[in-house]
């Protein structure tokens, strides 16, 4: 994943900063509870294909 | 002739990055990096960001700025995505974050043309540079268009934008437009004996029509409003003849 990338990406729904979870190869956005799924070191920051997360799911 | 029910189902982001695969595409975006490649050297920053796949390799090379983005448009079904996805109108960049945006032919077929160019406004810097391509109506392109384009094909499905609607919208934003610039003269034939018998249109175009060429490059900068700290009045009074010079007593 890019560092660099990783710096400036933000949430695209509310433009909120962004949490990297390596294990789960997520980067969430705790204020609009979504993930977004980052496959083969390559991010979609797509609304669509985030998924919800779990309203006991602890960010 | 009608699109094909295969073309309906695909969306039109993929069948324009198909396009520009084809021998015209690859025509285009040949002459495209020729621009682009006066405009780049020139720009500096730390992050440069192309917004859309156009062809196998981006537009960035001749750039000076280490961060390179391409950011792919989605949504990218099947296939596994070779560059980070989103959708123009709703970046995942952070505000004020980018010094360069390149933005090849996006707003021809994306609904939100105005929307893609907010959001460019937002993540670029103070200062920082915005360099559109797109299709010129008022061209042998635009006249094709009208004449031969066949509705629901790439390019002809997309909304050719007026160099002077771009800059409209550009000036609504707050950018000051530094560049303009037409090129690709010839007439859109996709076979490869005529993209080379009318090569000669790119010099006579050039010098002679040059605000008709069948695309447009334009590079604007994002201006902001700089606030200048002022002393204010009652203060200046206090002090009428200016700060004694250093050492005048001493």
């Amino acid at each position: 994943m890019d560092k660099h990338l990783l710096d400036i990406l933000v949430c695209p729904v509310c433009k909120g900063p962004l949490r990297y979870r390596r294990a789960e190869a997520e980067l969430v956005c705790k204020a609009c509870r979504l993930a977004y799924p980052i496959r083969d070191e390559i991010p979609v920051m797509l609304e669509d294909e985030a998924r919800k997360l779990a309203p006991d799911e602890v960010v | 002739m009608a699109p094909t029910p295969e073309d309906a189902e695909r969306s039109v982001r993929a069948r324009v990055v198909e396009w520009f695969g084809s021998y015209l595409g690859e025509a285009l975006l040949q002459a495209e990096r020729g621009e682009i490649n006066q405009v780049l050297p020139d720009l500096f920053g730390y992050h440069i960001v192309q917004l859309g796949v156009r062809g196998p390799d981006n537009l960035l090379g001749s750039s000076r700025i280490s961060h390179r983005v391409v950011m792919d448009i989605g949504p990218v079904p099947g296939t596994p995505p070779q560059h980070p996805v989103c959708f123009p109108s709703a970046l995942p960049l952070a505000s004020n974050s980018i010094d360069v945006m390149v933005v090849p032919h996006v707003l021809e077929f994306e609904p939100e043309a105005f929307t893609v160019l907010l959001e460019a406004e937002r993540v670029l810097i103070g200062e920082g540079m915005l360099v559109i391509l797109g299709f010129h109506p008022w061209s042998l392109w635009g006249l094709w268009r009208v004449l031969f384009g066949r509705p629901g094909r790439v390019p002809w499905c997309g909304r050719f934008i007026a160099l002077g609607g771009v800059r409209g919208w550009l000036a609504d934003l707050g950018f000051e437009v530094v560049r303009t610039r037409g090129f690709y003269f010839r007439p859109p034939l996709a076979r490869a004996s005529n993209v080379h018998r009318f090569a000669f249109l790119d010099r006579f175009g050039a010098r002679c029509w040059p605000y008709f060429g069948g695309a447009y490059l334009i590079l604007a900068k994002k201006r902001v409003i700089a606030l200048t700290p002022i002393v204010p009045s009652w203060r200046r009074t206090l002090v009428p003849n200016g700060a004694p010079e250093a050492g005048a007593h001493g």
